[in-house]
């Protein structure tokens, strides 16, 4: 579904210039939800933001749902970018439109007429449960309440993958938890692929299926959840475990292998 | 009174022409020149630094005419645009090119105040740059667009004021040949009343538009 072959990106400076990613391999395959876990500026951000064009990459190849981001033209991303849905750390609602106005907003661009965005901003609100906040304004809306809007807007054109760039990072754990739920259910009911990054290891254990640790540009290691998590490899991977285990209980179960 | 009134009416409904006139074509071309000084900047959505370079040195320079010489110096082109130079049909054109630059850096700013987050949000959906301002960018900001306006307007008010030197008229235009001229004190008072009056009921009509676009979206 996403594949990343050998990507490098990077970021020019005075001094030559900053690598971001150097020579990444990710495939995500269709329906499964894939973590890529690292701490701030490890460049999950950037791998993230390459999958829809938001950033673009120097060496290697990128192809998406069969559209290869170098050659896709502004045509191909802008379909690419329809059938791609993605969530933020900070939601980014429109102040503007209320609640069933910023769900309506990627329907109007693909230029849908009123009773069908109707129908399905009405679907959507089902979706994430939100359907007696149709008409309140984002402003008073918890944190929570404003990722169900961000995750329905993201899933409105129906994509086949949903891109999340720390979408619990801000929430507290409860509601966090609530979202990592919703999004588990998204994939399961409506097969939608799920890229996360996230620098918390407990939101990616909880409902990756595949995993990947990025460090300092570098993909170190990937695969199973329980594998990765239970069986690390690398050093620096275990220290990202052992800084997360709250009385000294892992955060997946070793039998689980 | 009846003296007083005679002369007030009409110099502000010179006032009025002159300066909703000018910030109606002030909000229109500042629009267009902020929004594209806006997106040329380096990072954001268009980027053009050397287009971006030119337009604002168009904007610095026509700031920094001080409004009395801008007016007698375009007077060439305000005799194409209005086919006349003296009145106050004529006084409208160098009002507005005055006002255009000054809105235009207000809509920049106030494009600048809209998170980044919210044109990326735009862009994954697939949306072009044409949509992103005509629907985020320009929305986004109309609380802070209507105070710029407000603000605009005032200005211009302000600056109708030396229409008289083009025999533009206006309440300013009143003020300086009866009140300072004639010495007729009582006109000048009553001048500056109809003008803090008008200026008052401009910004607290502004302020409280404003205040409630912003009450609903927060």
């Amino acid at each position: 579904m996403i594949e990343f072959q050998r990507i490098s990106k990077t970021y020019p400076s005075k001094d030559g210039g900053v690598a971001a990613l150097k020579n990444v391999s990710l495939m995500v395959t269709s329906r499964e939800i894939f973590g890529v876990i690292g701490l701030s500026g490890a460049g999950k951000s950037t791998l993230l933001r390459l999958v829809n064009g938001l950033e673009t990459f120097d060496e290697g190849s990128l192809t998406v749902d069969g559209v290869d981001l170098k050659t896709s033209g502004k045509k191909g991303l802008r379909d690419l970018r329809q059938n791609t849905g993605m969530i933020f750390q900070h939601y980014h609602l429109l102040h503007h439109r209320n609640v069933a106005g910023n769900i309506a907003f990627p329907l109007e661009l693909l230029g849908y007429r009123k009773p069908e965005i109707n129908q399905r901003v009405e679907e959507l609100l089902g979706i994430v449960d939100l359907k007696e906040k149709k008409h309140h304004y984002p402003a008073v809306l918890s944190g929570g309440q404003r990722q169900r809007v961000a995750i329905a807007r993201a899933l409105a054109t129906n994509p086949k993958i949903l891109l999340c760039d720390e979408a619990t990072s801000s929430l507290d754990p409860i509601t966090g938890g609530a979202i990592l739920t919703l999004l588990e259910k998204i994939n399961r009911e409506c097969g939608v692929t799920i890229l996360m990054i996230s620098h918390q290891l407990s939101a990616v254990s909880r409902i990756c299926h595949r995993v990947g640790v990025l460090k300092d540009g570098e993909l170190i290691e990937q695969g199973a959840k329980e594998q990765v998590l239970g069986y690390p490899r690398e050093a620096y991977t275990k220290l990202l475990i052992e800084s997360s285990e709250i009385h000294g209980k892992p955060l997946v179960k070793k039998e689980v292998v | 009174m009846e003296r007083l009134i005679q002369l007030l009416i009409p110099a502000l409904g010179e006032t009025l022409y002159m300066s909703i006139l000018a910030t109606l074509f002030g909000v229109v071309f500042g629009t267009i020149l902020g929004v594209l000084l806006k997106v040329t900047e380096r990072g954001y959505i268009a980027p053009n630094p050397a287009a971006h370079r030119v337009l604002s040195y168009i904007v610095n320079i026509g700031r920094s005419f001080p409004f009395v010489i801008l007016m007698i110096a375009i007077m060439p082109l305000t005799r194409v645009v209005a086919g006349t130079t003296i009145g106050t049909g004529a006084a409208v054109v160098p009002l507005s090119l005055a006002t255009i630059p000054f809105f235009a850096r207000v809509v920049e700013s106030a494009l600048g105040d809209i998170e980044y987050g919210l044109v990326e949000a735009a862009q994954s959906m697939g949306a072009t740059n044409g949509e992103i301002i005509r629907k985020v960018l320009l929305p986004e900001s109309v609380p802070a667009l209507v105070l710029g306006i407000t603000i605009t307007f005032v200005n211009v008010v302000g600056y109708s004021a030396m229409a008289g030197v083009v025999g533009g008229g206006g309440l300013g235009d009143l003020a300086i040949r009866y009140g300072y001229h004639r010495f007729d004190q009582q006109v000048m008072l009553s001048t500056i009343v109809v003008l803090v009056v008008l200026v008052t009921t401009v910004q607290w009509t502004g302020s409280f538009v404003s205040n409630t676009l912003n009450r609903r979206r927060s």
